[in-house]
């Protein structure tokens, strides 16, 4: 397939299924409080593949799938899709100029961008309840640690190692 | 070169453009709310998902009722690999039995509910708190079917929540726990007709408030809706856990279990 679209169509297929995911099964994974956000684990590990340009757009894509499915009751959408557009910059930044290609990195990464990410969203959207949502970014940035590498080496497979693209 | 500084300055453009992009869509979501009219976003993106999200979740069901005996064989085939093949066949024909079972006492309630309430829609919840920041769920039936903005959700066990958001075939659908649910509420007891706020916190236990200090509540009591605003009277929220003074002194605060099972949401009913 031509390399031009190959990632755009593995980054497309990857969100639908992130969405389809994080909608069917990210609950009934839940331990105690804590449950993936495989919207985010994309994010952060698809970062590694891309520039910052696309690491934003891909970010956009999460937050809007993740603002459309939690369908905020009140304010929050704009919160949920801004704060994955900075966190995808960011670490598309990161990646390509810092530390690209090292899977030792990939579950830290994992975990700081989905952290980084919440922590946007509390800056933009400020909770109430700061513990229940101080235990959900924990939770969820561990999980999606452990869920990263699995990830990385399925894109890895699918695009090639990130220094070879 | 200016040209190559003019480039280099601007190479990050997307950055700008896409969070730009995320506040108008963002505003647009504020008014459709406010408006009471479905979001384009939420409606395209919830009406690509919904069938496969629907195919997904009875396959993940369909599976794990059909091939759950044999991960648990697995284990108890160490000890006695012929009793073990026996008791995991039993125990999967036990399990899909129950379920079953425990399906048909469902519905069957949810149908005395209908009875009911004969102009509600039966509904299957296909995201259970997609995002955890938000106590929601996502139904399968949308405007098509009838729900609209403030239909109320119940099961036969209680009050599950009201619909935000309606798409043609899916609903947005805030619960109780959610800081956003609130419903007036009051003591099913004929000697006490003492009338609060119900809120949820994201706490699996609601809080009464506005409860005058003189007003009748103790542990035990059931705790129905009191029939202000769009939740009809009568429909069961829970039951008094403890009462205590409010952080004022002035008013009580009492601590409520709520009666549906808000991690167990399965088959709904929402009432038109």
């Amino acid at each position: 397939m031509n390399s031009t679209w190959k990632t755009p169509l593995v980054f497309t297929l990857a969100l639908f299924t992130a969405a389809l995911l994080q909608m069917t099964v990210a609950h009934a994974l839940q331990i105690r409080q804590a449950q993936p956000d495989f919207l985010l684990l994309l994010l952060a590990t698809g970062s590694f593949f891309c520039d910052a340009n696309p690491a934003a757009l891909l970010g956009f894509g999460t937050g809007t799938a993740a603002a459309s499915l939690a369908a905020p009751p009140a304010a929050g959408f704009a919160s949920i899709v801004v704060s994955r557009v900075i966190t995808g910059f960011a670490l598309g930044w990161l990646a390509k100029n810092l530390y690209r290609d090292l899977p030792l990195l990939v579950p830290p990464v994992a975990a700081i961008g989905t952290a980084l990410a919440s922590c946007l969203f509390f800056v933009f959207f400020p909770q109430k309840q700061v513990t229940h949502w101080a235990v959900n970014m924990a939770g969820a940035s561990l999980y999606n640690a452990l869920l990263s590498l699995p990830l990385y080496f399925l894109l890895s497979r699918l695009l090639g190692r990130p220094d070879s693209s | 070169m200016p040209e190559d500084r003019w480039r280099s300055r601007w190479r990050y453009w997307p950055l700008p453009l896409l969070m730009l992009l995320g506040i108008v869509l963002g505003v647009l979501h504020n008014r459709a709310v406010r408006l009471h009219q479905p979001d384009p976003t939420i409606l395209l993106v919830q009406n690509i998902l919904a069938l496969p999200a629907r195919l997904t979740t009875a396959t993940v069901k369909w599976t794990s009722r059909h091939t759950g005996w044999l991960l648990n064989g697995y284990s108890l085939a160490k000890q006695n690999r012929k009793l073990q093949a026996r008791l995991s066949a039993l125990k999967a024909e036990n399990n899909s039995l129950q379920t079953e079972a425990d399906r048909g006492v469902r519905l069957s309630k949810l149908l005395a509910l209908y009875q009911q309430h004969p102009k509600s829609v039966a509904a299957r919840v296909i995201a259970l708190r997609p995002d955890p920041n938000f106590d929601t769920i996502l139904l399968n039936k949308g405007s098509s079917s009838g729900i609209h903005v403030h239909s109320v959700v119940i099961t036969p066990d209680g009050l599950v929540g009201q619909v935000y958001q309606t798409t043609p075939f899916t609903s947005s659908v805030v619960l109780l726990t959610d800081p956003n649910g609130m419903v007036s509420a009051r003591v099913q007891r004929p000697d006490s007709r003492a009338i609060g706020l119900c809120k949820g916190s994201f706490s699996p236990i609601l809080s009464m408030i506005d409860l005058p200090a003189t007003a009748d509540i103790k542990p035990g009591d059931a705790i129905i809706t009191a029939g202000f605003g769009i939740y009809p009277p009568g429909i069961p929220i829970g039951t008094v856990l403890s009462v205590a003074p409010d952080r004022s002194d002035v008013n009580k605060v009492a601590q409520i279990e709520p009666a549906a099972h808000f991690n167990r949401l399965d088959d709904v009913l929402v009432l038109q």
